[in-house]
């Protein structure tokens, strides 16, 4: 009996303590909540062994296909990264002359330029059996100066954020769980919107949006870094479904998104740049009128 | 009674690494649900068919200062708590949550192990399916509280596939052990 009261009395203290870290209050964190969230980032150090052993036929398995392959193949492999090498190249050369450009709009409206993000390459050490869960360990932690609440990307676009981190490993919450939303907006019109998570592996919702906005199949989402938690300009997924009803002052639709989430092996981890004034004004507002609205 | 700590040892360590094996991508989704609860199984086989006291895990810890059953019953539950405390962090699960569910189940089986070892196969399977059918019940509540985790069919699933998977799991402990699990 007191150790069914002790483990209830826990259940409730980590389940608030979670709420403050994954709504970014990790500096609210007070007594035994605090406590508990230090003992979860130790713990977790001591889980990652059992992870990376779940993992080794996976990772057997990718050995040997690499010993098996053939020249032949390599040979392809090789021709086909040569290929993509000068594609990025050529892209890098035009992101310079827009860096350059951005930064002399941004003089001319007076307002700072953005510091760059820092990046931190991890490799997915784990996933969680549950398959009602979306999400993933990595193998980089606090050491590595990765914290809760860090955006992390794969090639292709945005892909979750880190919810729990200890000393070599952090949890990262996927795009898709139903827990998770982004502030996000329409690259084509500029129209801004919350993207959430509904617990598919390749589908996210776009939520209350009104159905006179301009939105087709086909548009793509980005971050748009309000909020201050994502960075501006990852992308998010694109739209693969639009429907007005006339029972819903709402439209119904469904993103795919564009990071591979059950594919990748590596992601990056971002930590929030330095935002300029007037985004983080905006993005203040936006909470506070978030806020208003619960 | 070294043979049974060793195995028993080994055996709690694949259940913890069987817990966090994922399926290959191509897997269907509905075989995800229908994983069996293994550490779960590995601690029913624990404590009610390896006694503690003449082995089992950390039996050096269950039998010093013993001085009877109710001692190293206790101990048997702080123990299995602990594990739970840990399998919380490994699954990611609110702390306390599991260790609540190994020490209720662990409590049973101490308190009932007597009349629990006359069942028949039969009757230990509806026995198993209960027992991890009401532990994930409760699990699929505090997630649903904490993290929005909805209801679903995961705990009939989960349970049922133990229970199915139980006669063969015991039988080769039973055989790994060459006839010394016995009370």
């Amino acid at each position: 009996m007191t150790l069914l009261v002790i483990s209830g009395a826990l259940v409730w203290l980590d389940s608030s303590g979670r709420r403050l870290v994954q709504s970014g209050s990790v500096d609210r964190l007070q007594g035994t909540a605090n406590v508990l969230w230090q003992i979860r980032g130790t713990a977790l150090s001591l889980a990652s062994p059992v992870y990376l052993i779940a993992k080794a036929p996976y990772a057997l398995y990718g050995s040997v296909s690499d010993i098996s392959s053939d020249r032949q193949s390599l040979l392809q492999q090789r021709e086909h990264l040569n290929t993509r090498l000068l594609h990025l190249e050529e892209s890098q050369q035009r992101i310079l002359y827009l860096q350059a450009e951005n930064a002399r709009l941004r003089q001319l409206l007076g307002s700072k330029a953005q510091l760059p993000s820092q990046a931190t390459i991890a490799e997915i050490i784990g996933v969680p059996p549950d398959p009602e869960r979306a999400a993933v360990i990595i193998d980089k932690g606090q050491v590595d100066g990765v914290l809760p609440g860090h955006a992390v990307v794969d090639a292709q676009g945005l892909f979750g954020q880190v919810v729990d981190v200890s000393n070599s490993t952090s949890w990262v919450i996927l795009i898709t769980d139903r827990e998770h939303a982004i502030p996000a907006r329409n690259n084509r019109t500029g129209v801004r919107m919350i993207v959430g998570g509904i617990g598919v592996p390749d589908r996210l919702v776009l939520e209350d949006l009104p159905a006179s906005t301009d939105l087709q199949e086909g548009d793509l989402i980005e971050t748009s870094g309000l909020g201050g938690r994502f960075p501006p300009g990852y992308p998010v997924g694109s739209v693969a479904t639009v429907e007005a009803t006339q029972d819903s002052p709402y439209l119904q639709a469904a993103l795919e998104p564009t990071a591979a989430l059950l594919k990748v092996g590596h992601v990056l981890v971002i930590a929030p740049a330095a935002i300029d004034n007037e985004d983080a004004n905006l993005g203040e507002m936006v909470s506070n009128a978030a806020e208003d609205a619960d | 009674m070294r043979s049974n700590g060793l195995f028993m040892t080994v055996l709690i360590a694949m259940s913890l690494v069987f817990s966090v094996f994922h399926l290959p991508q191509a897997a269907p989704d509905w075989l995800g649900y229908c994983r069996p609860e293994w550490i779960l199984l590995a601690l029913i086989l624990w404590v009610q068919y390896i006694p503690a006291y003449r082995g089992g895990l950390f039996a050096l810890m269950f039998t010093k200062n013993a001085s009877d059953d109710g001692t190293t019953a206790r101990r048997v539950l702080v123990v299995v708590w602990v594990l739970g405390f840990y399998l919380d962090t490994l699954l990611g699960d609110p702390y306390g949550l599991n260790g609540a569910i190994c020490a209720s189940i662990a409590f049973y089986l101490l308190r009932f192990r007597d009349r629990l070892q006359m069942q028949t196969l039969l009757q230990q399977m509806i026995m198993i399916f209960i027992m991890i059918f009401l532990a994930e019940l409760v699990r699929t509540y505090v997630r649903n509280s904490v993290t929005g985790q909805p209801w679903g069919l995961q705990p009939l699933a989960v349970a049922g596939s133990s229970m199915l998977f139980w006669p063969l799991y015991m039988l080769t402990a039973k055989r790994l052990l060459g006839g010394q699990r016995r009370n």
